[in-house]
């Protein structure tokens, strides 16, 4: 039984993600403007990149050449494009528009057709994101220091970093069961991880008191902490910390999610609901 | 007949937020903000069998589409007790959502930017319908809303009308046993609007569907429902036979009249009741049984360029049943209890 419910969930995976991508498809060219409004991690790159022209920059123990921010930079690029998310426009329109109401009709959870619309669009954009990804990497001539295992890795670390920006986004979004400016909070959203997750500057390279504090935070976890596996800064257990971290906050999100999704549909009342 | 629908003291509040208009409106209500309790549905109680179909009337914002709302489990009651094909609504079982399906006219399943036929692939899947009884009740439907050459057009490039009937087929491909149609007509031209009347009908008819319609547009209640339910305020003003509710509440129909030269008010309340003239239109409202005989009057002796008969509104229908009683709740008393 469990295993026939597997596979006609499996089924409506491929299903939904067949769809996605068909839409993906439809608006390329607004994808193709928010890559190119996707750049700011390389500008960051190349401010840093200039700073350690003259040797490397060092911080708690550690130390960032030249090289080191080319590819740390260009993993940020990659995981924030890869992780570009929607779900509070999607969520505050569903819930007080009532956009919500055909997908509560469907003997199907919500959250899988937000799910597959986004990776409908990941699948899309991907190939040109690697190939920014790559042509980044060899004009900084830093191609050569990546390391297979350290590649897969830092793909998988995407994984829980995609998972991790979904659900925080997906939470807000919720917010709009309750209130009517849930959209206004998704900056928030960019800039903590930006200033708090190594987007614009290492966490190595913040105080040590603060780093500290900071690489618990899921912010951290879902850019930094990629950036230090494809810098290969970072092995052993401190490998193991930081993806446990990951499954800790994706565990954490979900669970909070699902107790605000039940709490707000409770509350689901859009006039055009 | 077995009950399908049973519905006891239902309940809808909402709490809305008053905000006055303009700048200083808008800092007053950060300030001091201002609640107050809706009553959407206030205590509704009634039973619906299996295959019957039943016209849910109400001028707007009477509660129609909050209760539709609540019977499919979209909305939860503020109180009472729900339960449709033994479930209770709110709970969104997956095999409450599989026997059931909401139409709503201004709210849409299709994905927008794909053909039609995507998303009934999805539902396909969604539902779990076999290859071969999909591809037979797809092409069922499509006979019977004649969406063949629809199907693979994207969705966008769609008539409204064309679009409408896509969005009933892909509600009625997992063969739902209870249908909730909120406005299912609503902005389709007459012929469009008699062909989703008439596969309604044959629905209902070829699977003992149970269905609730929701419409402004007497015709479609008048084609479909032979038991209707008014509400009004959130009550149930009226339960029974429409023919009933029409001949006691809606004694006249409507002249509608193109004039070929301008009339006087004078001169055109002679033949009826003037209800509206406005240069060279007018409509009169005329008892029922007068109504051939001052159509040929008005036809011989002035210049009609058009002539048309209409049923009067049906929230003019609705509205003279709480008019022509001198208290309201009585009357709605009072109209419940005559017919049940």
């Amino acid at each position: 039984m469990k295993g026939a419910r597997l596979l006609h969930a499996m089924r409506i995976w491929r299903q939904l993600l067949v769809q996605y991508c068909a839409v993906a498809m439809t608006y390329r060219v607004q994808s193709a403007i928010w890559m190119l409004g996707g750049l700011m991690p390389i500008a960051i790159m190349l401010i840093w990149v200039e700073l350690a022209a003259k040797g490397p920059i060092s911080g708690n123990g550690t130390s960032y050449d030249r090289h080191d921010f080319a590819i740390y930079f260009m993993a940020m690029y990659l995981v924030r494009q890869a992780t570009v998310m929607w779900s509070v426009l999607i969520l505050d329109r569903g819930i007080r528009r009532g956009e919500l109401a055909p997908l509560l009709l469907r003997p199907m959870p919500p959250i899988w057709a937000h799910m597959a619309e986004h990776l409908g669009e990941i699948v899309i954009r991907l190939p040109i994101l690697l190939g920014v990804f790559v042509l980044g990497l060899v004009l900084t001539d830093t191609l050569g220091q990546l390391t297979v295992a350290n590649t897969a890795l830092f793909a998988l670390s995407l994984v829980g970093a995609w998972l991790i920006f979904f659900f925080i986004h997906y939470c807000v979004g919720l917010l709009a069961f309750w209130m009517e400016g849930a959209l206004s909070l998704e900056p928030l959203i960019w800039y903590f991880s930006v200033i708090l997750g190594g987007g614009a500057i290492p966490i190595d390279l913040f105080p040590a008191v603060i780093r500290d504090i900071l690489t618990w935070l899921p912010f951290a976890a879902m850019l930094d902490f990629p950036g230090q596996i494809l810098l290969a800064k970072i092995g052993g257990a401190a490998l193991l910390l930081g993806f446990a971290k990951q499954i800790g906050w994706v565990i954490a999100l979900s669970l909070l999610r699902q107790k605000i999704w039940r709490a707000g549909l409770k509350r689901f009342s859009a006039v055009g609901a | 007949m077995s009950t399908v629908i049973a519905v006891r003291g239902l309940r809808k509040e909402y709490k809305v937020h008053h905000k006055e208009g303009g700048f200083l409106g808008s800092l007053k209500s950060v300030v001091n903000r201002r609640y107050s309790t809706v009553t959407a549905v206030g205590g509704v109680s009634f039973e619906i069998s299996e295959g019957e179909i039943v016209g849910f009337l109400g001028p707007n914002g009477a509660g129609k589409t909050t209760t539709l709302k609540m019977l499919s489990g979209l909305l939860h009651p503020s109180g009472g007790n729900v339960s449709v094909l033994g479930f209770e609504p709110k709970q969104r079982q997956s095999a409450f959502l599989r026997s059931i399906t909401l139409v709503m006219g201004q709210k849409q399943q299709l994905a927008w930017d794909l053909a039609a036929v995507d998303s009934f692939l999805l539902n396909r899947v969604i539902y779990d319908i076999p290859d071969d009884v999909y591809r037979h009740r797809l092409g069922e439907l499509s006979e019977m809303l004649s969406l063949q050459e629809v199907l693979n057009k994207p969705v966008r490039k769609l008539s409204l009308g064309e679009r409408m009937k896509c969005e009933l087929a892909l509600a009625l491909l997992h063969q739902p046993k209870v249908l909730f149609l909120d406005e299912p007509t609503i902005g389709l031209d007459v012929n469009m609007q008699r062909a989703v009347r008439d596969f309604i009908a044959a629905y209902n008819d070829r699977y003992r569907a149970t269905i609730m319609l929701t419409s402004h547009y007497m015709d479609d209640v008048e084609a479909l429902a032979r038991r209707v339910m008014v509400i009004d305020g959130g009550r149930i003003a009226f339960d029974g036979d429409l023919n009933r509710l029409i001949a006691e509440q809606s004694p006249k129909k409507v002249l509608r009249l193109k004039l070929a030269s301008a009339q006087s008010a004078e001169r055109l309340s002679q033949y009826a009741e003037l209800r509206r003239l406005d240069d060279l239109e007018a409509e009169l409202l005329v008892d029922r049984y007068l109504v051939p005989d001052t159509a040929s009057r008005l036809l011989a002796e002035l210049p009609i360029a058009d002539i048309a008969i209409e049923e009067q509104p049906i929230e003019d229908v609705i509205g003279a049943l709480f008019r022509n009683s001198p208290g309201k709740p009585t009357a709605a008393a009072s109209l419940t209890s005559a017919v049940s």
